[in-house]
């Protein structure tokens, strides 16, 4: 072992630094990528289940007339309930815009449950409130600041006392209303006198503003809007937690509940996207990995090269192939456990960073050391690496000793038959030696070509992932909301509403929606009622046909994945109390719920108001202009929020794809680079020859510019098709996990897809020419004298 | 002369022209034609000791000849010569005392360079050598005069590296002489 | 014609190394005149390799004129000196004189090709030099599947094919067998008979013997300088080998 020990001392000490840091720097890389991926995918649920059990576990949170919820209190399901508590809904200024609010009273006492997790500052007294911690991180607002309140066409000034956590939904922007918490006595000033403003008879409007691409929303169940004299909220612990969504189904559908809302939703939705986030970044890790594996097998492939004579040495001194395959292994796995820890720590140090979801409602998490990922991240790297080396290694071990003190060429290192084929190519001089010079070393080319491949590869999956990403931002029909403005319906008459929607400037069209808590078996979703003109509500539908008559229902994808539904199936559903009888005609493209959304047409409810009516404006309307002439028509009673998209979030994270494409761009070109070196090194007598017979300096580095070109546009043909493919599985895996279903998946930019291909092939040009750059400009004479 | 004389008998009794043509054939290609003359010298040298005798044969229509052939004594001779040491390759010191004359000659006769010495005895080197080579193309291989030829090239070789060490050394080499050391004072 | 076809003059180089610099070379003068063979020798170390290389524009004399063909080599670019190399330059080195990723043919027609010679004719003129060297079978063989030997002469037909003007070797032989250098010391005289200029490094006296002048170098400058064509058939070379000793 010691005799194994002093040989990787002596690689270690001796070897090529620039390879020995290559090595260190891929597998850094890979590791900081998986760690932070699974970071971000893993460290989420982690603090959600933590302040869960903070929030005294809140597994059932039921909506109604407080009436009704005393008496569900009583359900023996349930552990434990917070007292129910009245609230009211209201809207409050954020920014620019305008947000759903829901406005609750902090009841006294010390249970935990369901009172929620202050942030900062303190608990509000009179004309003080509570702010929703995730609105307040993307608004700025602190506490001390003023916001103002609308509840019933009311204004209200309220100052911030602190801002808190509440767990009865998921966070702001992906759901709404968000949640505001007063004392008792500032709620009872805020609550509209009964008769003097019948919109204060108003059920929550808890209208979904649902992000596209990013996450889904969830809006309870409205219940009818002339009913309900007053709302109140009730949250429960239950017996059973993992039964949350059974008592969520039988609570649901009884009458005077409005909404119930289990927890296992919940914590999906606010976890969803640092899920999909994750696993990206994972997957990303991945394929730096598969990049590293190639790097770290050209390079050592390369410096064992540099070493024969030296390993030639060691055999003739009496080391055996095995010890030296085993002492090139451990060196290589030496300098990768360097990387790995480095990377390690780089992982963890960046991933609450990443964090997209949580970050504004939690609070940035601190760095959280998890030695798992140390010990699985150094398993899988170190498997790479070894395995990557073994095979040059044992190679370099088995060339016969004698061969190689006497300095012959390396065992078909310069193989005839190529020589001869590439002198019948007829190429000029300069192009046929720089040619010659990277296929003669055929293994060390192709992982060249092949770790740039990945590289080619990541850019393609980048591209066409953000190309995707944008698309469905940019046409929201693709996250199941093809509409530009909402209008809530607030109470006002459905006839007057729908004749000044026709009439709005920029309006091109309307669908009116309606959301029900609905059953089937012994589980629950939602579903949506349809109205307006069928032609008006533009959904994506993906297979079958859209939804157009009563009996007739699309649903998304993640429905049919979730009960194993397939268009042309016929379900029978409970949606509030009415049951119904529908066929699946499509699926359609949705990411609210996961996909887990079921529509069918608002005939089949009659006597039912819409809750709102989303508006899709005409070219050359934006969602804005067509939100303020909505409001303009409409006037100051009814409530309009242009569609909210959710750029800043989206540019974290294509931003991170494109880093890290970039990345795995970035270290396959070093790779490329010290490749070319290493060629131009150990031809660098050659090159002195070649200068002696006449190549020019501009010679010298087009040969090799040659070389690296045609790697390049190897990686690149090789690259683009497998990018393509993995586009393909990756994008329609992500859209599967988001509900939306598979078959959105966008190619990169033309433009890219066209420039790849010329692109790689001047950026391996441009290697070549660096690595070549400083034999260029020696002297010919030291040339022919290197050795 | 005396013991190749005696070798070139032990391969069979012969007159003096046979013994001649026996040593051209072996070394005239390297060491040039031997004088018959010289022959018949040595050949009555060695008569003379005991070492060969000769036979007169009737020549046919040409005069008698005498025929030699070697005696017992001649061969215990022969053989003895074969047992002993063979001569060491010994170095003729000529251009280093010349090159030490010259040095010490330096003030007398101020046109004498020791550097000249050294440069001319190259010079007569080199053409040694080129005439080997000259010389070596008319040889065989594997001939006895190949390696004469051979030997003298290489011998000439190592004079020609020596040279060049003292060439290199020639600065240095000071005549360390307690005459000197006294008269420079 | 007057003018020589090479003159050097005053060279003096030196290299950055260690503690201090080494001075390679300093004040070398020589000149070659077209038809001539000079040799350079010298101990290892004495200048005579950079000395080499300077003539043929490799490198760049520190002080001094390198006069090749009627055009000035040190004043010009890397690159200018390699556009003169290509026409009026051979170069043989020690070993490792072939392009390994090239085959024997390929190898020897460089120059040509370099010079623009059409891609048909380069292959019929080296397949021609080939043939005088006896390699004509290895035309489509890689440097790698021949001897030392062999890949030596293919380095010298690379080194003459397209007629340079000078031909400058670095220890042709050094690496070689007696039997190979002789092949390949006979090659050079056959070249030489037919007009070839040639300046030649050799630490093998041997070799240097073969030329008609003999330039002897020590610690970077010019110690001697012989002609040998004047001892052809002059008398008292019969006797170096000595019988009677």
């Amino acid at each position: 072992m010691s005799a194994v020990l002093r040989l990787v001392r002596s690689g270690l000490r001796g070897g090529n630094l620039a390879g020995a840091f290559a090595t260190v720097l891929v597998s850094a890389l890979a590791t900081a990528g998986m760690v932070a991926g699974l970071s971000v995918q893993g460290q989420g649920g982690a603090e959600v289940d933590r302040i869960y059990r903070e929030a005294g576990r809140p597994d059932l949170v039921v909506y109604g007339t407080p009436e009704v919820l005393e008496d569900v209190r009583q359900d023996p399901a349930f552990a434990a309930t917070t007292p129910v508590t009245p609230y009211l809904a209201g809207v409050v200024a954020l920014g620019r815009d305008t947000v759903d609010a829901r406005i609750t009273a902090l009841a006294g006492g010390t249970a935990a449950l369901g009172r929620p997790l202050l942030r900062t500052g303190g608990w509000p007294s009179a004309g003080e409130v509570v702010f929703d911690q995730a609105a307040a991180t993307a608004a700025g607002i602190r506490a001390g600041d003023r916001v103002r309140l609308t509840v019933g066409g009311r204004p209200a000034l309220l100052t911030v006392a602190g801002t808190a956590v509440d767990l009865t939904d998921c966070f702001y922007p992906d759901c709404d209303p968000i949640r505001l918490f007063v004392d008792p006595a500032t709620l009872a000033t805020l609550a509209p006198p009964p008769a003097a403003t019948p919109t204060a008879e108003v059920t929550p409007t808890p209208t979904a503003t649902p992000t596209p691409g990013a996450g889904p929303a969830r809006s309870p169940e409205a219940g009818p809007t002339t009913a309900a004299r007053q709302t109140a909220v009730l949250v429960a612990r239950l017996v059973e937690p993992d039964r949350a969504d059974a008592v969520a189904a039988r609570i649901g559908t009884r009458s005077g509940v409005q909404a119930v809302q289990p927890w296992p939703d919940t914590r999906d939705d606010i976890l969803i996207r640092d899920r999909i986030f994750g696993a990206s970044l994972a997957g990303f890790g991945v394929f730096v990995l598969l990049a590293a594996a190639f790097v770290v097998a050209g390079t050592a492939a390369a410096r064992l090269l540099a070493r024969r004579r030296e390993i030639a040495l060691l055999q003739s001194v009496g080391y055996t192939a095995r010890q030296v395959t085993t002492g090139l292994v451990a060196e290589t796995l030496l300098l990768g456990a360097a990387g790995i820890l480095a990377g390690w720590v780089a992982g963890i140090l960046v991933a609450p960073f990443l964090q997209l979801g949580l970050a504004g409602a939690l609070g940035r998490a601190g760095p959280r050391i998890d030695p798992p990922s140390l010990l699985g991240s150094a398993l899988l790297v170190g498997t790479v690496l070894a395995a990557a080396t073994v095979a040059p290694a044992w190679r370099a071990a088995r060339q016969p000793v004698s061969d190689v003190l006497r300095d012959a060429a390396p065992r078909g290192a310069e193989p005839a038959r190529v020589t001869r084929i590439l002198d019948r190519l007829r190429l000029g001089p300069t192009y046929r030696y720089g040619l010659g010079a990277v296929l003669t070393r055929p293994e060390r080319s192709a992982l060249t070509a092949a770790a740039l491949s990945v590289a080619v590869a990541a850019v393609v999956v980048g591209g066409g992932f953000t190309a995707t990403v944008d698309r469905l931002v940019a046409e929201p029909a693709r996250t199941g909301d093809p509409y530009d403005a909402v209008v809530v319906a607030d109470g006002t008459d459905p006839a007057t509403l729908t004749a000044a929607l026709a009439g709005t400037p920029g309006a091109a069209g309307w669908y009116s929606q309606l959301d029900r808590r609905t059953t089937l078996g012994d589980q629950t979703f939602l579903s949506r009622a349809i109205g307006g003109d069928p032609a008006d509500a533009r959904f994506l539908v993906q297979q079958g046909r859209p939804l157009r008559a009563p009996g007739e229902a699309i649903a998304g994808y993640g429905l049919l994945r979730r009960f194993d539904l397939q268009v042309g199936d016929t379900v029978e559903v409970r949606a509030g109390g009415t049951p119904l009888r529908l066929t699946i005609v499509g699926w359609y493209s949705e990411t609210e719920d996961t996909g887990e959304l079921l529509m069918y047409r608002a005939e089949m409810l009659p006597g039912v108001a819409p809750e709102a009516y989303l508006v899709s404006a005409g070219p050359t309307a934006s969602p804005e202009t067509l939100a303020a002439a909505l409001r303009d028509r409409l006037g100051p009673g009814v409530t309009v929020h242009a569609r909210a998209s959710d750029p800043d979030d989206l540019g974290t994270f294509t931003m991170a794809m494109r880093l890290l494409a970039a990345l795995v761009l970035l270290v396959s070109l070093a790779n490329l680079a010290a490749a070319l070196l290493t060629v131009a090194r150990e031809r660098a007598r050659t090159l002195g020859v070649l200068r002696a017979v006449g190549f020019t300096v501009r010679q010298t580095l087009a040969q090799s510019a040659t070389g690296g070109a045609a790697l390049g546009l190897a990686a690149a043909l090789v690259g683009l098709p497998a990018g393509l493919l993995l586009l393909r599985l990756l994008t329609d895996r992500v859209l599967v996990g988001i509900g939306a279903g598979p078959g959105l998946a966008e190619l990169p930019p033309a433009a890219l897809l066209a420039g790849t291909v010329p692109a790689a092939a001047l950026a391996g040009a441009l290697a070549g020419v660096l690595a070549a750059g400083r034999l260029a400009r020696t002297p010919a004479a030291d040339l022919v004298r290197y050795e | 002369m005396k013991h190749l004389v005696l070798g070139l008998l032990a391969a069979g009794p012969a007159h003096g022209y046979e013994l001649r043509r026996r040593y051209d054939e072996l070394f005239a290609d390297a060491a040039g034609e031997v004088n018959i003359g010289q022959v018949y010298v040595t050949l009555g040298r060695l008569e003379r000791d005991g070492l060969v005798a000769h036979t007169t044969e009737s020549g046919g229509d040409r005069r008698d000849r005498k025929v030699y052939r070697l005696t017992e004594p001649g061969t215990a001779a022969l053989h003895e010569w074969l047992s002993a040491p063979s001569d060491p390759p010994l170095v003729k010191p000529d251009v280093l005392l010349r090159l030490v004359a010259a040095q010490l000659a330096a003030p007398l006769l101020p046109d004498v360079d020791s550097r000249t010495v050294v440069t001319d005895h190259r010079q007569r080197c080199l053409e040694a050598l080129r005439e080997l080579d000259r010389q070596a193309a008319r040889t065989a291989a594997g001939s006895v005069s190949g390696l004469l030829v051979q030997a003298t090239a290489l011998h000439l070789q190592a004079e020609l590296r020596w040279l060049e060490a003292c060439q290199q050394q020639l600065a240095q080499i000071e005549l360390k002489t307690s005459w000197k050391g006294d008269g420079d004072e | 014609m007057s003018d020589p076809l090479l003159r050097a003059r005053g060279l003096a180089r030196s290299y950055h190394g260690g503690v201090r610099d080494l001075a390679a070379l300093r004040d070398v003068s020589l000149e070659v005149a077209a038809g001539d063979w000079v040799a350079v020798t010298g101990p290892s170390g004495c200048g005579k390799s950079t000395l080499l290389h300077l003539l043929g524009g490799l490198d760049r004399p520190d002080r001094g004129e390198v006069w090749l063909a009627g055009q000035r080599m040190d004043t010009r670019s890397e690159s200018g000196r390699a556009l003169i190399r290509r026409r009026h330059v051979g170069f043989v080195f020690q070993f490792l004189n072939l392009v390994p990723t090239m085959t024997v043919a390929g190898n020897v027609e460089l120059p040509l090709v370099l010079q623009g010679v059409g891609r048909r004719d380069a292959r019929r003129r080296a397949l021609e030099v080939l043939d005088e060297l006896d390699l004509v079978g290895a035309a489509d063989a890689a440097p790698a599947e021949l001897s030392g030997g062999q890949q030596q002469r293919v380095a010298l037909a690379r080194a003459v094919v397209h007629r340079p003007d000078i031909l400058l070797a670095d220890e042709p032989t050094g690496a070689l067998d007696s039997a190979a250098a002789e092949t390949v010391l006979d090659l050079l005289r056959r070249r030489h008979q037919d007009g070839q200029s040639i300046v030649l490094v050799t630490h093998d006296h041997r070799v240097a013997a073969a030329a008609d002048r003999v330039v002897t170098m020590l610690d970077g400058q010019i110690v001697d300088e012989r002609d040998l064509t004047g001892s052809a058939g002059r008398p008292g070379f019969g006797n170096l080998i000595d019988l009677e000793g």
